[in-house]
Parts: structure tokens; C-alpha cells; sequence
């Protein structure tokens, strides 16, 4: 589990430093979360472990998608059924893969903390 | 479907008058669905049911009105006891609309049925004296109004048609919530004087407001 973490970790701090060229401080960066710097930092150790929700609002703020957070997480097949009055623009398209993105992301962390139960 | 909606009413005990949004996340947690709202920025998605590696969820749309919410909370609902081998194996994909119409027109009767079984309806139409060939605007409008049940003007309108209570388009043009206000009156939110102090005091709460 500790590796899942550790890379999420590590990529927090890099999208931090390089965000917008100059990059945000903890302080800053906790701030456009509503948290602490604490946190922060203990995210980028791996000492505290961001949740799927923690995730999609950092990957907001950084303007990225949430699969960055995961090696080699694909693009999940739209595999479900939906409530639309008609056939789906691009931008509705891109709302749901985001959001299967995120689903993606909930069961990844859900299965790296049942391993380390293990 | 009527009688999969019938039969699931009753497993949940789910009574007409008690459906709410809390009643539905309290059937959605005990089916082990989660629900995952958002405000979505395009206007065609109300949910979307999602069902892989045993994980369900639904993403709600979070801004829309509670009635809508709870009817496709309900529709969602079919897709997870009727839909999920269809789904999981391939057979449909988001976006197929037209090659998924009769699943979600079914889905569409489920919900209605679970919300509002059409036998209690027409009974409660019958206890306003609400007769076939007679029914007025105003008439549904006193329907709603008796909040018998979570439902829309959509809702009622179509089921009216569905009944033969009404001829189908007869209200087509009919703005309801503006019958509403001339047989009820406007609502206090709606009025001047509420919305003036709401927003001076609003005004108060913010910062730098004296």
C-alpha cells in the first residue's frame, strides 16, 4: 500500500512546485484545499493517505485529470447506464469519464488498504 | 416492472407519503449502492449508473430540483436490480441512446411505479373528484398540492394522459407553476418584502457588512 501512497505522494509535490510555472507553497496549496500545511505535507510523505475525494479536489486545483495520481491507470470504459435526454455532447462525455476516473481511483486506494490489512 | 417496483416498495417498506431523498440514500446504502453527487455543467445528464468489480455507484446531478432527484434516483434503481449483466458484459455503453431507449423507458416505469403505484394514484384522483374528460389545470395543480407524493406536473400530467383522464397534449401549453400562484398565491420566497430582507441580511452576514 505504502508504494500506491509513496506515488502519490511524490506526485503531489511535483504538480505543487511546478504549478503555474513558480510553483505553490504547503501554505498556499493548503489554502485552495481548506486545509492544513500539515496535512499537506504529511500527504507528500505518505505519513497521511488523501482519499478519492482529497484527490479530486487536489487534481482540481491542479487542472490535471485524477488519473495522474495512479501508474498506469487507463482511461475505465464508460460501462454503465444513464439518465440523458438525448445523445451526449463532448462535454457530457468528459464529465463521466472523470467521473469513472474517479470511481477508478476510490477502488484503487479501497484495494491497496484491503492488502495491507492482509 | 410494475410488479419488480411492487415487490421492491415492499421489501423497503417504502410508503407513498414518507419517499424523500433521505428515505431514497437510506434504500441506496442498505442495496450497497453509493451516490455520488455533483453539479454537472451539461444540461442532459440527470445520473448515471455505474456497476464494475462489484462496485456500484451512481453520479447524481446535485442541481436539480428534489422531485426530479428522487424520480431518477428511483430510475437508477431499476438498472441495478434489472440491468447490471447487461451492462458489465458490454451489451450497451453510455451514450447509445436510442439502442438503450426500451431499457430506460422500462427503467422510466419502474420509477414511476415505485414512487407512486398507478392504483393509489387513480385512487387519490377519485377522492378529489377528479373525473375522466373533466380535468383542468387547476385540477392538477389541487393534486399536487395535496402532496399525496414526491412527484412533478410532468409526472401527474403524464400518468393524467396515461389514465385517460386527460387527452394526451391537453396541457402541453400550461405553465403550471403560474396556475399555482393564481389558485395559491405566491410563494413567500418569491414575494418582494421576503426577498428584500434576505438579502440585507445576507448583506449583514458577509464580511466587512456592518
Amino acid at each position: 500500500m505504502s508504494d500506491v501512497y509513496k506515488y502519490i505522494g511524490e506526485k503531489i509535490r511535483e504538480l505543487r512546485q511546478a504549478y503555474g510555472g513558480s510553483g505553490l507553497s504547503q501554505e498556499e496549496l493548503a489554502e485552495r484545499m481548506k486545509t492544513t500545511a500539515n496535512t499537506i505535507s504529511r500527504w507528500e510523505t505518505a505519513v497521511y493517505k488523501p482519499s478519492a475525494d482529497d484527490l479530486l479536489r487536489l487534481s482540481i486545483v491542479f487542472g490535471v485529470s485524477i488519473a495522474v495520481f495512479f501508474p498506469g491507470m487507463e482511461n475505465p470504459h464508460l460501462t454503465a447506464l444513464l439518465s440523458a435526454t438525448g445523445d451526449l455532447a463532448k462535454n457530457d462525455i468528459e464529465e463521466l469519464t472523470h467521473y469513472a476516473q474517479f470511481r477508478r481511483a476510490r477502488q484503487m486506494l479501497k484495494d491497496a488498504k484491503k492488502r495491507k490489512r492482509r | 416492472m410494475r410488479a419488480l417496483a411492487l415487490e421492491k416498495r415492499q421489501f423497503h417498506h417504502v410508503e407513498t407519503s414518507k419517499i424523500d431523498l433521505p428515505l431514497m440514500a437510506r434504500i441506496y446504502k442498505a442495496e450497497g449502492i453509493k451516490i455520488d453527487r455533483r453539479n454537472l455543467r451539461g444540461y442532459r445528464i440527470r445520473a448515471c449508473y455505474f456497476c464494475d468489480n462489484n462496485d456500484f455507484s451512481v453520479l447524481l446531478k446535485n442541481n436539480m430540483p428534489r422531485e426530479p432527484k428522487i424520480f431518477t434516483l428511483a430510475h437508477e434503481l431499476k438498472h441495478h436490480y434489472a440491468d447490471q449483466t447487461t451492462i458489465t458484459d458490454g451489451t450497451i455503453r453510455c451514450g447509445d441512446y436510442n439502442r438503450n431507449e426500451l431499457i430506460e423507458k422500462a427503467a422510466e416505469v419502474f420509477a414511476a411505479e415505485f414512487i407512486y403505484p398507478e392504483e393509489e394514484m387513480l385512487r387519490d384522483a377519485k377522492e378529489l373528484g377528479i373525473e375522466f374528460g373533466t380535468c383542468s389545470a387547476e385540477d392538477v395543480v389541487h393534486f399536487k398540492m395535496r402532496r399525496f407524493a414526491p412527484i412533478s406536473y410532468t409526472f401527474i400530467v403524464k400518468r393524467f394522459e396515461w389514465f385517460g383522464i386527460c387527452e394526451r397534449g391537453a396541457f402541453d401549453n400550461v405553465q403550471f407553476t403560474k396556475v399555482e400562484e393564481s389558485v395559491y398565491g405566491v410563494p413567500i420566497y418569491k414575494q418582494d418584502w421576503f426577498k428584500k430582507r434576505r438579502s440585507s441580511k445576507s448583506s449583514l452576514s458577509k464580511p466587512g457588512g456592518e
